[in-house]
């Protein structure tokens, strides 16, 4: 284990998001997107002030439930007040660079070995699962320990694409088990993983017992294709002819398993569907999957979602713009959504709770529990249980709404969430920001122990020697993305001089020794009693 | 807790809570523009304030668990055969069909009960006819925004709140002191869909509450920074009230609920509920009401407590884990045994308002529940033995003698036959010419008649789809004979 160990600390940095790799052989080529929704520059983000890219740097990275700390992505060494980018004025195009760029085999392999656990070398595992619920707790795992690369891109867009309308597996049916789940997932990785094009993985994934169980009989299912992958609410007419040329297929019972058999008695007449003619079941997925409105409707469902707070008008220009650019695969849609200058500059919409949890975790450094992804996905009794705050993963047959349910019940369990299990929890973060010193743990811990304690070294070294005024803004850097008002400085100064956390010396206030971390704690309670604390923020 | 003690209780802190946060009416009537033509309601306060449990069957359920009398020949014409039973009169042996034509043990049996006690009609024909759909999405949105014009219209509960809040001079008093006054079971619903160019007072928002009345409204840890965190947000509010209004929404009724749960969850103790009449079918060996258990008892247990414990809750809507009607699949025995389940947990609701006392003394026959869905569905059994989308739906509407018309309640209206080609899938009901029936967004116009509303066609209509608008359901029309003398 010893001698892996500077390879390893190399791969924990990009687990934060910051450090990315250098453009290599076989990397995609992406999309070039004009117009409306046309990429934000490096040279437009280097004119941006260091509390706006690092805004920017939480909305891109955040979205894909990522972050990066302010001490990974910032030179702190000089103080608050001497912000310095770590990676220059290239951020965009290194992560860009980095979710094209596979992960080799054994940098893979480790990651899914640190995950679950690799009995045969005796090495436990990062995280425990509940092994009826894997299928939809491991990809989120993967996505946050995955560093930047185009395997973490994949499964965060088969994650996403799978909890909604389009490709949800809609576990809540009696027809739908967890092994569908894992179907649907797994072949949608592999078709990302393949770059398949849009048309094609729609294709597949329409003729598939999966599909079948979420959509019951030839009518649900063709209806519903009509629906779904071309945005046609209003073609009733064209959907018993499109059931007649799938009625050779059918679902059996429970008792039978719920088995898409044949019954032997295939159509044979042409039927008139949406102004073409199909005879077979595969003609008509075929048709749905080649129709000119295929294109528009997938962008609009994903453009519905990412931007929620903008105007109907906004949002039309922003899928003309992506769907004039061709895109071809899904990654196309996506990387077209996430770098354009609309949604890091000019777009606000409420978190969702894996974006804002997990993006906060990496921000704060936060050590995660071994069973995080257990408590997400399928303990009732958690507090950060999604499914008590209406959003579910992989379960609705509709796949989760457009925008992050916000009524008073579901977000009461958002914040609740947030709060207690992150925010409050002050001994899973106070030693990844640097707000006390850790102990030096010896070479024989994880890899992930070990980086955890050289970036404790450093900070600390750094953190307990800043003024007041500039520890408070690396806390709100941190917690809020944005450098705290002078009322509010005030005002948490007072606080926490009335709870012993701050003194005066000679006239200047400080943080007692050994206080950093309550007064951190402190801090982050009031940053996540904010509305903006669950939201990302535009720019402009 | 008592409940005089509880709507006392929950008086005091409303009317501290419940201060104008935002909106001034001046606001409100100002953009008023893109919302449903509210300057055209003619508006009489109704003597008694309703208050309506709203039941929404996600999904589209059969009518059949309401209807079969046409199932004779449904059967004779279906791809699949029907259950035996389901041809045959309960009284004979192993038959299904209720005298009345309801389906005996996907909740017949109960639907009988409480059409004889007259806390029940059942309309069986809410047919589709202007801008028919069988899709999902806009069956659902025309059903609960109250309006063809799904893409611009606000939630039926939402535009209920506007008409409301336009006319409170004429409420005995301001709708914005009202305790709790909308209400979800369902987190978000599109029964409350906003219009965001339509703002309401926060107060008048719908909140949503857990079917348990659990509080996860409430904040562990750093009690003693409470207050002065509190203040320091407050402060840096002006900024969030209108940048972030969904979470400071929440925010705002998460402060609100933490107090407040509490104390309804000590309404759902099973010694709160009545007692019943000696022998009824649903007491418990003490006399008192005893409520099933089963999927929808939490919800619905939870609305009825809440309507009755404060009478200031107008509109409940309910759904959520009342989905799953969708039953495209093996639906007969599926479909059989969720329709029980529902039916005699409405009907233990029903009695639980009937003889429930409020702490004023005053009658619990204002309040109404009201359940539909989607959609109705094919009658025809497909290949994977389940009903295709339909359009014919029945309208279950229980309780709430005191603001109804004579006569509106006990009866089954409405008159079906099948239609279609024999052995294909698309086989369905429709009214028999001559056979009373609505629109679905009748329900919603029925709705603000309750509240006053004496002219609900200028909510329902629009000005592409359906300019003259849909009129309330005519709930004096005669009852249908038996289908079984």
């Amino acid at each position: 284990m010893k001698k892996m160990l500077p390879f390893l600390i190399v791969l924990s940095v990009l687990t934060a998001g910051c450090g990315v790799n250098l453009p290599g052989q076989g990397d995609q080529e992406d999309l070039v997107i004009s117009g409306f929704a046309e990429p934000l520059s490096g040279e437009e983000y280097s004119r941006l002030d260091s509390e706006q890219q690092y805004q920017v740097a939480d909305k891109l990275l955040g979205s894909m439930y990522k972050g990066v700390a302010v001490a990974d992505f910032f030179d702190i060494s000089q103080g608050m007040d001497e912000l310095s980018l770590k990676e220059g004025h290239d951020f965009l195009s290194s992560v860009r660079t980095a979710l094209s760029r596979p992960l080799d085999s054994a940098t893979l392999d480790y990651y899914n070995k640190q995950i679950q656990g690799d009995p045969g070398a005796g090495t436990g595992a990062r995280f425990t699962f509940t092994p009826d619920e894997l299928p939809k707790q491991l990809p989120l795992a993967r996505i946050y320990q995955y560093p930047l690369s185009k395997d973490l891109f994949d499964h965060w867009v088969a994650w996403h694409l799978t909890n909604t309308i389009l490709f949800s597996p809609a576990e809540e049916l009696d027809s739908v088990n967890i092994n569908d789940v894992q179907k649907v997932y797994a072949n949608l990785v592999d078709d990302l993983r393949n770059n398949k094009s849009i048309r094609d993985i729609i294709k597949r994934h329409q003729d598939t017992q999966e599909n079948w169980r979420r959509f019951r009989s030839p009518e649900d299912n063709t209806r519903e294709m009509i629906e779904i992958y071309l945005g046609l609410f209003d073609r009733d007419e064209d959907v018993p002819r499109a059931s007649l040329a799938c009625k050779e297929w059918y679902l059996t019972g429970k008792e039978q398993g719920y088995e898409r058999v044949r019954s032997g008695e295939p159509n044979t007449d042409p039927q008139l569907v949406l102004d073409s003619y199909v005879t077979s079941c595969e003609e008509f997925y075929e048709l749905i999957a080649q129709h000119p409105l295929l294109i528009d409707r997938v962008t609009t469902v994903l453009v519905e979602y990412f931007f929620s707070g903008r105007s109907n008008s906004d949002r039309s220009k922003l899928v003309a713009s992506i769907v004039a650019s061709e895109p071809v695969t899904f990654q196309d849609i996506f990387k077209g959504i996430l770098f354009s200058r609309e949604y890091l500059l000019n777009t606000e919409r409420p978190k969702s709770f894996e974006e804002n949890f997990l993006g906060t975790a990496r921000r704060m450094a936060w050590s995660a529990p071994e069973n995080l992804f257990q408590q997400m996905i399928s303990s009732s009794w958690s507090k950060i249980y999604m499914k008590a705050m209406n959003w579910p993963a992989m379960s609705l047959k509709l796949g989760r709404l457009f925008g992050v349910p916000m009524d008073s019940l579901s977000f009461a369990h958002y914040h609740k969430g947030y709060r207690e299990v992150l925010i409050m929890a002050m001994n899973r973060w106070k030693e990844g920001m640097g707000l006390v010193p850790m102990d030096d743990p010896g070479e024989e811990v994880t890899a992930e122990e070990r980086a955890l304690y050289k970036k404790n070294k450093e900070r600390y070294s750094i953190v307990e020697k800043m003024p007041l005024g500039e520890y408070m803004d690396y806390l709100f850097l941190t917690g809020a993305t944005r450098f705290p008002t002078a009322l509010e400085k005030e005002m948490l100064t007072g606080i926490g001089i009335d709870a012993y956390y701050l003194r005066e010396i000679e006239g200047e206030i400080m943080v007692r020794e050994g206080f950093h971390d309550k007064f951190g704690r402190l801090v982050f309670d009031y940053i996540s009693r904010l509305p903006e604390a669950y939201y990302f923020k535009a720019i402009n | 807790m008592k409940r005089r003690t509880f709507v006392k209780s929950i008086g005091a802190l409303g009317v501290t809570a419940s201060l104008p946060l935002v909106f001034s009416s001046e606001s409100l009537i100002r953009k008023a523009s893109a919302a449903p033509a509210l300057g055209d309601v003619s508006f009489v306060a109704p003597p008694v304030m309703p208050q309506i449990i709203n039941v929404f069957l996600y999904g589209g359920p059969s009518e059949l668990a309401g209807n079969l009398t046409n199932i004779e020949d449904i059967n004779g014409n279906s791809q699949n055969p029907y259950p035996e039973g389901l041809l045959r009169p309960s009284t004979e042996e192993g038959g299904k069909i209720t005298r009345n034509g309801l389906w005996s043990d996907a909740g017949g049996t109960a639907m009988e009960a409480m059409l004889a006690s007259g806390d029940m009609s059942i309309y069986r024909t809410v047919n589709r006819r202007k801008k028919n759909t069988r899709a999902h999405r806009p069956s659902i949105f025309s059903c609960l925004t109250g309006s063809l014009d799904i893409d611009n219209s606000p939630g039926m509960g939402t535009t209920l709140a506007a008409i409301l809040y336009k006319n409170q001079e004429q409420l005995s008093r301001p709708l914005e002191e009202y305790i709790l006054p909308f209400v979800s079971f369902e987190g978000e619903s599109t029964a409350f869909l906003r219009n965001p160019n339509y703002p309401l007072p926060l107060d008048l928002q719908a909140v949503s509450l857990d079917r348990r009345f659990r509080n996860p409204y409430s904040r562990n840890g750093h009690d003693r920074f409470d207050e002065v965190l509190e203040n320091l947000v407050s402060q840096m509010n002006a900024q969030s009230r209108s940048r972030f209004s969904k979470v400071f929404h929440g925010f705002e009724t998460r402060r609100k609920l933490e107090a407040l749960v509490d104390r309804f969850s000590e309404q759902l103790d099973d010694d709160a509920l009545p007692l019943l009449p000696a022998g009824d079918v649903d007491a418990r060996s003490d006399g008192r009401l005893r409520y099933p258990v089963n999927r929808y008892t939490s919800r619905i247990r939870a609305a009825a407590t809440l309507a009755i414990a404060n009478p200031e809750t107008l509109f409940i809507s309910v759904g959520g884990g009342i989905g799953g009607w969708d039953d495209h699949d093996s639906a007969i025995d599926r479909y059989t045994a969720r329709m029980e389940e529902l039916m005699v947990t409405l009907r233990a609701a029903v009695k639980h308002i009937k003889y429930a006392s409020r702490p004023d003394g005053g009658s619990t026959g204002n309040i109404i529940i009201n359940v539909f869905g989607d959609f109705g569905r094919n009658v025809n059994l497909n290949n994977s033995l389940g009903w295709d989308h339909g359009n014919n739906q029945n309208f279950y509407t229980l309780g709430g003698s005191d603001i109804r018309p004579a006569g509106a309640l006990g009866k089954i209206v409405g008159r079906t036959e099948r239609y279609g080609d024999s052995k294909q899938n698309r086989q369905y009901t429709r009214p028999v010419e001559g056979s009373y029936e609505f629109e679905p967004v009748a329900i919603a116009a029925t709705m603000y008649a309750y509240f006053g509303v004496q002219n609900p066609e200028v909510l329902t209509g629009d000005t592409e789809y359906y300019p003259q608008g849909v009129s309330k359901i005519d709930e004096t029309r005669p009852g249908e004979d038996p289908m079984f003398s």
